[in-house]
């Protein structure tokens, strides 16, 4: 197979040879060194073999002198094929535009792939990515990841570690972000537990210190709930890190208006998209005019290599339609947002429910108003200066 | 017996290397390869006669043909029938 291969590559004859001494003929050939292969007798005064190019040309002087003609049967192997398509430029020029672009593309860096993070948004790191020099476009022989990791780690404090690797002309980012510290107290210094907003205690089951405040009390915000120092007049103040469960009922209120009618979006399904390449400020590109009363546009840009934007501009006619939304429908809609809101700041531990809800509507707009009812551990730990 | 034959039988060195004798290799009844050959004297579809160092070879047969052939040895192929020395 190989040395087949290497036959073609070389390239290779099939002759015939007609005289009357073909025995002379083949015996002077071997002499001259000529490698000769498939030699068969094809007629009483005819042979046939194959034979490399370069040989073929050992051949002549042997010819003359066995008085013998030689005639070409086939050629074939890679030169002949070259030389067949030796006018074909445009077919040379796109087999070495091929590879010209194949190596071109291949040596910028086109998709960035962020695996591992769950708190950092992959925006930030990608901005910060760019920072320190890897971004779409950029040359892959101009990025050292080891220096960019390092610089990613030193800038980016919520990071513990960053592995860049780079894989043709795809960048893959993984990351192992930092976990919170979590909160100790330790038992040298003493803590005071302070409420952290209005409201009525609920519960509070002590477990160490020195309470201060009762079930049912009404306390307010910065209020102290249980104190880590002994009130005594006639002993030594004794410090203590103190310890409770503690419930606190609170109320919030949210007030919001809506109207009823809204103007909302109605596409109606025709665009007309405008193109044009940035090249240095200049715009490059045809603009058509756009028939529509009301439309909506969407641009989009792409950045290319060699400081070059192409802008894809899209223009969506949008004649806008008024629905008129029912009453029912508009509460519910905010009381959920409401709830989101709240619910947004505050962990499992904390218990919502509704305890008044007003609602009023004017014939345009609706106004809701909701009295929540918060229940939770709404108090915090703070050190006491001795 | 020549010095030359001597030596090699009192070495045993292979008669090919130190006599320059023919060596054939016969593979089955469609393949000879003859080694130390010294020309071809005929060639024809049914007979080959090859000039060897010590003898002429004959080898008859239907469709034979030349695979390869080099100044040294020669592989003959096709319908082999009978070999044998003039």
């Amino acid at each position: 197979m190989k040395s087949k291969f290497i036959n073609f590559l070389k390239g290779y004859l099939i002759i015939e040879v007609r005289g009357g001494y073909i025995e002379r003929f083949i015996n002077l050939s071997l002499k001259k060194g000529i490698k000769i292969t498939q030699l068969k007798k094809t007629d009483i005064n005819c042979i046939q073999l194959k034979i490399s190019i370069k040989d073929f040309f050992k051949l002549r002087g042997i010819g003359r002198i066995t008085r013998c003609k030689i005639n070409i049967a086939h050629k074939s192997g890679a030169v002949f094929l070259l030389k067949r398509y030796k006018k074909r430029t445009a077919l040379f020029t796109g087999v070495l535009l091929f590879f010209v672009i194949v190596k071109l593309m291949s040596s910028f860096v086109i998709t960035i792939n962020v695996k591992g993070n769950n708190v950092i948004t992959k925006e930030t790191v990608l901005s910060q990515l760019k920072e320190n020099g890897l971004y779409r476009g950029v040359p892959v022989n101009k990025i050292s990841p080891t220096q960019i990791a390092e610089k990613m780690m030193a800038s980016n404090q919520d990071i513990a570690w960053i592995g860049v690797t780079i894989n043709g002309s795809r960048a893959k980012i993984e990351i192992v972000e930092k976990k919170e510290k979590p909160l100790i107290y330790d038992d040298e210094t003493p803590y005071n537990i302070v409420s952290t907003c209005d409201g009525v205690i609920e519960s509070l089951y002590l477990k160490k210190g020195f309470p201060v405040v009762q079930k049912n009390d009404i306390i307010k915000k910065g209020d102290l709930l249980v104190s880590g120092v002994t009130d005594s007049n006639f002993l030594e103040a004794r410090y203590v890190n103190s310890d409770a469960d503690i419930s606190i009922i609170t109320w919030e209120k949210f007030k919001s208006t809506m109207p009823l009618t809204e103007n909302a979006d109605n596409f109606t399904g025709k665009k007309i998209a405008n193109r044009h390449v940035e090249i240095a400020g200049r715009k490059i590109g045809i603009s058509r005019k756009i028939p529509y009363k009301y439309y909506s546009i969407k641009t989009k840009e792409t950045k290319l290599p060699f400081g070059i934007k192409y802008v894809k501009i899209e223009n969506f006619e949008n004649v806008p339609k008024k629905i008129v939304h029912k009453e029912k429908e508009v509460i519910e809609k905010e009381k959920k947002k409401m709830y989101n809101k709240l619910i947004g700041n505050l962990n499992e531990n904390y218990k919502i429910e509704e305890s008044q809800v007003k609602t009023t509507n004017d014939g345009v707009n609706v106004t809701v108003e909701v009295l929540y009812k918060i229940t939770g551990p709404f108090c915090e730990k703070i050190p006491i200066q001795k | 017996m020549s010095i030359n034959e001597k030596i090699s039988n009192a070495l045993e060195l292979p008669k090919d290397l130190s006599m320059n004798y023919p060596k054939m290799t016969v593979m089955g009844k469609s393949e000879l390869c003859v080694e130390n050959f010294r020309g071809v004297v005929e060639f024809n579809e049914g007979l080959i006669r090859l000039n060897t160092t010590t003898h002429i070879l004959k080898i008859s047969g239907n469709g034979l043909y030349m695979k390869n052939i080099t100044i040294d040895d020669v592989e003959i192929c096709g319908d082999i029938k009978s070999i044998s020395f003039e």
